[in-house]
């Protein structure tokens, strides 16, 4: 899929102009974050579910195809979903417990992410970290 | 993005020696996949992305796939059908999943047989049904012929008649009525008959035509969305869209474009949209899958497989989901990869994931750019034999243009994620 290729030039025009917005509103915040403390959140949520027993490798790998419905293409995105991919576990991983917490704005995010137990937050931000 | 990255990607993620065992799970066999939308068409392609050695086959009438979801930018003129259109030649090749282009009329469960129109049988060791779903006219007096039923069009399906739709709603001028018939749920995106009558409120708006849009729903509210909705109709389009609960079809006369409700009398419309009850398509109830007096099939929430036949899963929207399960797209893409998953590891001697989880997005549109935003997940409660709502899902508290940006996202991404 061409991500913006097949829009229709008016719409095309649109989300060009809102993508500039959206970007900054709800990306750019996050580049000065100190890798500090993505550390302190990541050992926190590790404290958190250290009890879980993992998931195993199909479970995960089934779990993590409910991401690419959004995310697609095994999470490289087109469009205007991001991409899972091209980020380490820490990133990932600090990312959706701040759409959790609603510190990381989201439209659809917040709630996906509350919804997922700790454990696979964890296991999902390590599984797209490997995927190239 | 061709197959082999993704592929090789997958293999990549699962990078130690006994991750990539577990996943790419042993298994050979034939799996037939009935049904090409977004349901069959997923679960065709994970089946292959989880268990290359499976030899699977998809059986789909059609040339190509059209989505329903985002339709309704072609009833606004804004997109065409083609931007919504999928290839089966193309998603065979990519995916090594031989394309029988028929129709699967029935199944002999002995001999694990599938029966199809031209006569051809298919064997299988594990068969899984996504047939979407049927219209039930035999409620609509009036309304039993073809031509009949093309003057009354349902639109629920995109593709020709999404278009027709578009250029006979160009034709309303002022004082004329559009009316819009909601079938009593559970029916295919219980949201997008509101979404609907929006989408023609902005073309009349845009138009300058003053013309009405009567909603008349058997329901006793708005199914979905009923905040956005209610909001939409009372403000942006007071005065022109009108919505009547309750309303229940008697007789229909395509004749002379009239209605008869139960309750409200006799309406006529210049133009009608007339959505019938619906339930499992035909042949989920050829091979006997369907419970619920014949409408829908109930099934095993960690496989998809049937729980009155054997080795037959079912997926999308004809199942009986449970309750708040939406029969939208992205829920059967997510059932299917459920359903996938769960089929490789069955015919590999293993067991399937205990505890799946679905997540759903779907948008509607309330204007020409502003989107709102649908979200579910759930998952399964073994013991309930349910599947749970999980906290967070919800919805938009305002349409707004970023979401309808997103929308667009999430389109280009479902077609990819389903046929790329």
């Amino acid at each position: 899929m061409g991500g913006f290729s097949r829009m229709p030039k008016a719409l095309l025009a649109l989300s060009m102009a809102s993508e500039v917005s959206l970007r900054a509103s709800h990306w750019c915040r996050w580049k000065p974050i100190p890798i500090l403390a993505i550390s302190l959140l990541s050992l926190n949520i590790a404290a958190q579910t250290s009890g879980s027993p993992p998931l195993a490798a199909h479970e995960l790998q089934l779990l993590a195809s409910a991401c690419t419905t959004c995310h697609s293409d095994g999470g490289r995105a087109a469009g205007v979903a991001r991409r899972l991919t091209g980020q380490t576990a820490d990133q990932l991983l600090a990312k959706l417990l701040a759409f959790r917490d609603g510190t990381l704005p989201a439209t659809m995010m917040k709630e996906i992410a509350q919804g997922l137990q700790p454990q696979e937050i964890r296991e999902l931000s390590k599984y797209f970290a490997q995927v190239k | 993005m061709d197959r082999r990255t993704f592929l090789n990607a997958l293999a990549l993620a699962t990078a130690s020696g006994a991750l990539a065992t577990a996943t790419r799970a042993q298994a050979n066999g034939r799996v037939v996949v009935v049904g090409g939308g977004f349901a069959g068409a997923t679960a065709a392609k994970y089946l292959k992305v989880f268990s290359p050695g499976l030899n699977v086959t998809l059986v789909e009438p059609a040339e190509r796939f059209f989505s329903c979801p985002l339709s309704c930018r072609v009833l606004l003129g804004v997109m065409g059908m083609r931007e919504l259109s999928q290839s089966y030649e193309s998603f065979s090749g990519r995916h090594g999943v031989p394309w029988v282009r028929d129709s699967a009329v029935g199944v002999n469960v002995d001999r694990r047989e599938l029966q199809l129109a031209s006569g051809k049988k298919l064997g299988y060791d594990r068969l899984i049904v996504a047939p979407g779903v049927d219209f039930d006219y035999s409620a609509l007096p009036g309304l039993q012929t073809a031509s009949e039923q093309n003057r009354m069009p349902h639109v629920w399906k995109a593709g020709a008649a999404t278009v027709d739709f578009h250029r006979r709603l160009l034709t309303i001028r002022d004082g004329d009525v559009v009316a819009i018939h909601v079938p009593k749920a559970p029916f295919r995106a219980t949201g997008a008959p509101y979404e609907r009558a929006c989408i023609i409120g902005t073309l009349l708006q845009e138009r300058r035509i003053n013309a009405k849009v009567l909603i008349f729903d058997a329901n006793p509210d708005i199914v979905t969305g009923k905040a956005l909705f209610a909001k939409a109709f009372a403000e942006r389009y007071k005065g022109l869209i009108e919505y009547v609960p309750n309303a229940t079809i008697k007789a229909v006369s395509a004749e002379t474009n009239s209605v008869e409700f139960e309750q409200i009398g006799n309406v006529r419309s210049t133009l009608w949209n007339i959505i019938p009850p619906q339930r499992a398509g035909a042949i989920a109830m050829q091979v006997g899958a369907t419970t619920e007096e014949k409408r829908w099939c109930s099934v095993d929430f960690s496989t998809y497989e049937s729980t009155l036949v054997r080795g037959i899963h079912v997926i999308g929207d004809a199942i009986s989901g449970s309750p708040g399960m939406a029969k939208s797209a992205h829920m059967a893409n997510q059932e299917a990869k459920v359903c996938a998953m769960a089929v490789s590891r069955l015919m590999a001697g293993l067991a399937p994931v205990a505890n799946p989880v679905l997540i759903s997005a779907a948008y509607s549109f309330v204007a020409r750019r502003e989107a709102a935003h649908f979200s579910q997940m759930f998952r399964l409660d073994a013991a309930k034999k349910l599947m749970v709502p999980t906290e967070g899902a919800g919805s938009s508290s305002a349409a707004n243009v970023l979401e309808g940006i997103y929308a667009m996202g999430w389109l280009t991404n479902i077609l990819g994620d389903t046929f790329g």
